[in-house]
């Protein structure tokens, strides 16, 4: 599935869109991030799952579209 | 002169009208800083003749911001924000009211000066000031039209106005918790002007959308642009009240301190069931149950119990660096994680347990 990076994460990723696959949920998820970028676990961001803020662990489709939005300060 | 020539371009456009620019004249917007979003928000709302304008910044005008802040120019270096973009909005439109407040927007005045308006516009470049501003137009229940900018990317979104389910959501919902890295503002990192002025744009689009009641106003969302590719991406914020503890009423709001609260490098992670059972298994975290005595359910794994009520005494026992706290339904362990934090346990990794005890059960 393509996990989709914004901001300052995608300097981490060294680029906007990486490919994860076989992760059931959004803890699998952040766990196999976390092992494949561990700069991530300094980090601040929230998840969308199919463009909607998600707080809690879902499970994810393989065609779940998922985004990585970090807070922005800049004015 | 007349108004009707002035205003004749979007008056003409039929979704606005006539009704339109009445809604605007009647309407008082607030713009807390006059800085790279607050500088074209001012001018464009200006020039399309809301009626009464607040715009607050205590910061003078220096060379570096010549190249986004569009409102100044190079004669004014030097001179107070404020009294600049007075002076300048009065020559561009003298129809609008601009009211100026040369200071530093905090929790101490912000009520005070936000209650007389009916929109309020982030043009802030910090995080302190971006939760404090939040919490005020929660307090106040006033709609909040958030910007902000990364490098090339900015955000916008309009915040605590209810959508058609009564669902309204604010900063927090977004972004529980502050940052605990350092995140680069503009100054630190660099910003084109032209980002600023898009998103600026757009935050004073969203202001009138939402104060004439046309189109499709971004409640609810945050729309992300990238300036280098064009490309814009919009999610919808979902409510998560019970990641966060906000300020109730006045008094708990001037005692806030935001510069602390938004300090880098604090750490406190709100952690779910899946997540709590994890660390159940590892050895060095101690978990403390900061529920009263007689509360129920007991619980079975190894814990500490310090009573809410008595915890401010009794963490300075606390000598492990992991901590994981919890109680019945997640709100008093991430107060607890709060108090722990502020008597200096910076450098200690701490938990909350998110929905409490309750959320082991099932």
């Amino acid at each position: 599935m393509d996990i989709k990076a914004f901001g300052q994460l995608t300097d981490i990723f060294k680029k906007e869109i990486i490919s994860i696959e076989g992760v059931k949920d959004i803890n699998e998820l952040k766990e196999k991030l976390i092992k494949s970028f561990p700069a991530l676990s300094q980090k601040s961001f929230v998840i969308a799952v199919n463009k909607q803020i998600i707080h809690n662990n879902v499970l994810l489709n393989e065609d779940a579209e998922v985004a990585l939005l970090p807070p922005f300060s800049g004015g | 002169m007349n108004e009707n020539e002035r205003y004749q371009r979007q008056v003409s456009l039929k979704e606005f009208g006539e009704k339109g620019q009445q809604k605007l004249r009647k309407a008082k917007v607030f713009i807390a800083g006059a800085g790279g979003l607050g500088c074209p928000a001012l001018l464009y709302l200006a020039a399309s003749g809301v009626g009464c304008i607040g715009i607050a910044d205590d910061d003078f005008v220096s060379l570096n911001n010549l190249h986004r802040q569009v409102l100044f120019s190079t004669e004014d270096i030097g001179k107070p924000k404020v009294f600049v973009a007075k002076n300048k909005i009065n020559q561009l439109n003298p129809e609008v009211n601009i009211v100026g407040y040369q200071e530093r927007l905090t929790n101490l005045n912000a009520l005070n000066i936000l209650k007389d308006y009916d929109v309020i516009i982030d043009g802030t470049d910090n995080f302190p000031v971006k939760y404090m501003l939040n919490d005020a137009c929660v307090l106040l229940d006033k709609p909040l039209i958030y910007g902000a900018v990364s490098k090339f990317e900015g955000q916008v979104g309009i915040l605590n106005v209810a959508d058609e389910q009564k669902i309204k959501c604010n900063y927090r919902d977004l972004f529980p918790q502050p940052p605990t890295e350092q995140i680069l503002n503009c100054s630190e990192e660099g910003v084109l002007g032209t980002l600023t002025g898009i998103i600026g744009a757009m935050q004073a689009n969203e202001t009138i959308k939402l104060l004439t009641g046309i189109g499709v106003p971004l409640i609810n969302q945050l729309l992300i642009y990238n300036s280098l590719n064009n490309q814009s991406y919009t999610i919808e914020i979902t409510e998560n009240k019970k990641a966060y503890q906000m300020p109730l009423d006045e008094e708990e709001f001037i005692k806030m301190d935001y510069d602390w609260l938004c300090l880098p490098g604090k750490n406190i992670q709100v952690i779910d069931a899946t997540e709590f059972r994890k660390m159940l298994l590892e050895t060095d975290a101690l978990f403390i149950d900061v529920r009263e005595q007689d509360e129920k359910p007991v619980v079975s794994f190894n814990h500490e119990k310090i009573p809410f009520s008595q915890f401010e005494n009794g963490m300075e026992n606390i000598n492990q660096n992991r901590i994981v706290l919890f109680c019945q339904t997640g709100k008093r362990s991430l107060q607890a994680a709060q108090m722990l934090l502020k008597d200096g346990a910076k450098d200690k990794n701490i938990y909350s347990l998110k929905d409490g005890i309750l959320s082991l059960q099932d």
